[in-house]
């Protein structure tokens, strides 16, 4: 990702709502809620956030920016490092000037915390008229 | 279910990365998969676990594919570690992920799920020793208005191989 890269979304980790997210997933991985297993495993003093919840992040910053101007066409991610408990992350994303149509637009997106990144990979959003694209991309650094 | 081969650490001289036979067999697997109703309570809660606004209409968070293809997959993620005689303990991760939106998810639907193992390698790194590389796939279709596709979420599972260590490393 490039300078240009625009922050839409930040958000401080919550342990609790790790917890309500195991549950619901039912992931049986004890590093999601058992700070003891963290510990055993070499891992820290911090539960560590579930890899779809990093996902997640980077959907809602896309949906925060797009304030339902547009819609997620694709989205593909790499997951680079972990995201624990209280951590403060960012989502980023920059637009990648690409040929496609002028309804849909591709982003560059990122979500990392202030040492790291965790999750960097692509959107492909669409809109259902050129004014929505402009209106969005005028709000992402140039 | 299978039952977890034996698997023993490689002879010296023997190439830790080179994927027993057993395991490429798991390539073509499918799942069980099932049919998933999503309730909106459960739209709800999600979106709160992953501290997304509270939902105002119908469309689920753009999660929720993923989360009803895995809830729906036909196995636990248990069983799903076990094909590759790996379990929660190893410490897998997932490694990749792409879906592909066709059309929004909704509340209060019928869906059905899908899927299959679509390749699995055995590597080998400096941080994580040897570990299997499991790509596998799932389609969400809608239970009800023909059953068009509604997405595709593409994966991959990093499982780390604690029993069966490089020579050496």
């Amino acid at each position: 990702m490039d300078e240009h890269a625009t922050t839409v979304w930040t958000h401080r980790v919550d342990p609790g709502r790790m917890r309500l997210m195991a549950a619901l997933l039912r992931d049986p991985n004890p590093i999601h809620f058992d700070p003891v297993s963290v510990r055993a495993l070499g891992l820290g003093d911090r539960t560590v956030n579930q890899g779809p919840t990093n996902m997640a992040y980077v959907m809602n910053g896309i949906q925060a920016w797009l304030a339902g101007r547009g819609r997620l066409q694709s989205f593909t991610v790499r997951f680079e490092a972990n995201v624990f408990a209280d951590d403060v992350v960012t989502v980023d994303v920059a637009h990648v000037p690409t040929r496609r149509g002028s309804a849909s637009a591709e982003l560059d997106v990122r979500l990392s915390t202030p040492d790291r990144v965790a999750i960097s990979g692509r959107a492909v959003v669409v809109f259902p008229h050129r004014k929505e694209r402009a209106l969005c991309l005028d709000e992402l650094t140039s | 279910m299978s039952p977890r081969p034996v698997e023993t650490a490689p002879v010296v001289g023997e190439d830790a990365t080179v994927l027993p036979p057993w395991l490429q067999d798991q390539v073509g697997r499918r799942f069980p998969g099932g049919r998933f109703r999503l309730e909106p309570w459960l739209n709800w809660l999600v979106c709160d676990a992953v501290s997304a606004p509270p939902p105002t209409g119908r469309v689920a968070h753009p999660l929720m594919p993923w989360v009803a293809c895995t809830l729906a997959m036909g196995v636990t993620w248990h069983e799903l570690f076990a094909w590759f005689g790996s379990n929660a303990d190893d410490g897998p991760m997932f490694g990749q992920h792409r879906t592909v939106f066709h059309e929004d998810m909704l509340v209060d639907q019928e869906y059905e799920v899908s899927g299959q193992i679509t390749a699995v390698q055995r590597k080998s790194g400096r941080s994580l020793g040897v570990f299997d590389l499991v790509a596998y796939e799932f389609e969400l279709r809608d239970g009800q208005r023909g059953r068009s596709v509604i997405a595709e979420c593409h994966n991959s599972l990093v499982l780390p191989r604690r029993t069966t260590e490089a020579p050496g490393g």
